[in-house]
């Protein structure tokens, strides 16, 4: 940070944590890792939507973590004061709905975080023409993960219903140090591991030439969102029931396969998962506690989808059994050198949300949508699977520099892969 | 900030700043000659190690560096030119010169 850093008061951050803020500082002012949780608000004003902010602030330690560099380099963390950030926008808004955020919240919602020292979370609000208010949390992911964006939802719910409990910054502390313990674990059990399997495939010539990514500066991000069948789960189930796979590893290996027939032949996938302790405890403690899983894979031509998941799925099971080792450390790797632009290309992740979120609360009512999308790609194609009881949606969001035929071409290609048409 | 200023400036700063370099990469002299001109990145840097870069730069100068300081400027004569107080838009396409020597 270029600001005095309270160092008496500040503690490491995880590996994962660094990861983020190291890749956010890379893309350098971008929108890309702002997560948001969108609320449509029925019986409050502004004062109270106000005021149930700051209260979320204050009972919420998490929130008010901000990050920045020590006198060694090491990325670290420390609790700031509450500082509440919230813009109205004075224009009327729509009700929350869809993929995407209201167009005149939206460049508040999308306007970068300084993580650099900076606060990572603000309230952008307005009213609807019917009177209700819709506010949208904006988190920089630093703060929030999968398991956090619910607990926010409920805790800001609770704030404005004057019903919030506080949650001590131990918590958060204690968290962030249990996870760097299995870190350290990690380092010294599971490093050589990791540099086998990524380095197992091989770094031939075809690995970087056929990756067809040009140069486009200038143009736009690409995004769409596919809504699959009940089928598409259906066959996902069935596959992973036959092949000894979670349904997950068949998605993600459905995102590999879709990758491998647009011709863009990756690696691996780095898949984003939880590092929380498995015992669920700590699922309610605000914060971003996830590392990225690079997942490699070796497609052969011809060979169905079947036998590829039979093949490669016992080594996936052990890379997540190993999934504590930051992915930064082998980003960082001398003997990876070659392999760390490798490492973040694609992306694959899953989220499981209810279909709504709504409370009530006297003449109070909330309705929420955790799973907008985002305003920016992390990597050069992003592909987040959103399981709605029986359906099964994606975002993919690629990067202006990836092939726009690929880019159009992939989401049929993934939709046939998860529906069984394309074996 | 006129160019002779610059230049006084970049002599001072830029001999501190190839040592950042070499600290940052973990490269010993007899392994990599770091000039005004070598490009961090193209060296051996990662994100990881222009943490460590910055760190040290700040140390070193008690400026305002930043992680986007380094990733925009890249060689090291540019970020000497942000330690002496270019701004970074000044530096865009262009060259910084501090004159001889240009390794240490």
């Amino acid at each position: 940070m270029t600001g005095d850093v309270p160092l008496r008061a500040a503690w490491p951050a995880t590996g994962g944590q660094a990861g983020i803020w190291l890749a956010d500082q890379h893309l350098g002012g971008s929108a890309a890792y702002n997560t948001t949780v969108a609320f449509t608000i029925e019986g409050a004003d502004e004062a109270a939507v106000e005021s149930a902010y700051r209260r979320l602030l204050e009972c919420t330690p998490g929130l008010r973590v901000r990050m920045g560099l020590d006198r060694q380099g090491d990325v670290i963390q420390w609790i700031a004061d509450v500082d509440p950030d919230v813009d109205w926008v004075t224009r009327p808004v729509d009700p929350v709905q869809g993929p995407d955020v209201d167009e005149r919240l939206r460049e508040v919602v999308a306007r970068p975080f300084l993580t650099d020292g900076g606060q990572l979370c603000r309230l952008v609000a307005g009213h609807t023409p019917q009177g209700n208010v819709v506010a949208v949390l904006v988190a920089h992911h630093l703060v929030n993960d999968g398991a956090s964006q619910v607990a926010l939802a409920h805790r800001f719910v609770d704030a404005l219903a004057g019903q919030i409990d506080g949650q001590v910054p131990s918590r958060y502390v204690g968290l962030v140090e249990t996870v760097r313990k299995a870190e350290h674990r990690a380092r010294s059990d599971d490093h050589e591991y990791w540099v086998r399997r990524v380095t197992a495939r091989g770094l031939g010539n075809d690995a970087v030439d056929s990756c067809p990514i040009v140069d486009r500066a200038g143009s736009a991000a690409g995004y769409t969102r596919g809504r699959c069948g009940v089928r598409h789960l259906a066959q996902v189930v069935a596959l992973a029931r036959s092949t000894g796979a979670s349904p997950f590893l068949v998605m993600a290996g459905s995102v590999h396969r879709a990758l491998t027939a647009v011709g863009l032949n990756p690696l691996g996938l780095g898949v984003a998962v939880s590092v929380r302790p498995h015992h669920g405890r700590d699922d309610d403690v605000v914060g971003c506690f996830v590392n990225q899983v690079f997942l490699t894979a070796t497609p052969a031509p011809g060979e169905p989808f079947a036998a590829f998941l039979t093949r490669e799925v016992p080594g996936w099971r052990e890379d997540l059994s190993r999934r504590c080792l930051p992915l930064l450390d082998l980003a960082d790797d001398s003997q990876l050198a070659g392999y760390a632009p490798h490492l973040n290309r694609f992306t694959v992740s899953l989220r499981r949300a209810p279909e709504a979120l709504s409370w009530r609360h006297g003449a109070l009512r909330v309705s929420a949508e955790l799973f907008k999308r985002y305003l920016a790609p992390r990597s050069d194609l992003a592909i987040r699977l959103i399981q709605r009881g029986q359906q099964l949606e994606y975002d993919a969001e690629w990067r202006p520099s990836l092939s726009l035929q690929i880019a159009h071409t992939f989401p049929a290609t993934l939709d046939a892969i998860l529906s069984g048409e394309q074996a | 900030m006129r160019e002779s200023s610059l230049e006084d400036d970049l002599s001072t700063t830029l001999p501190a700043v190839i040592n950042a370099f070499r600290s940052a990469l973990g490269v010993d002299p007899e392994e990599l000659e770091i000039t005004v001109d070598t490009d961090f990145f193209d060296a051996g840097g990662n994100s990881v190690r222009a943490a460590r870069l910055v760190a040290q730069l700040r140390a070193a100068f008690d400026a305002p560096v930043s992680m986007q300081h380094v990733f925009t400027a890249r060689t090291a004569g540019r970020v000497a030119a942000v330690c002496a107080g270019v701004p970074l838009e000044q530096l865009a396409g262009g060259q910084v010169s501090a004159g001889e020597p240009n390794s240490l």
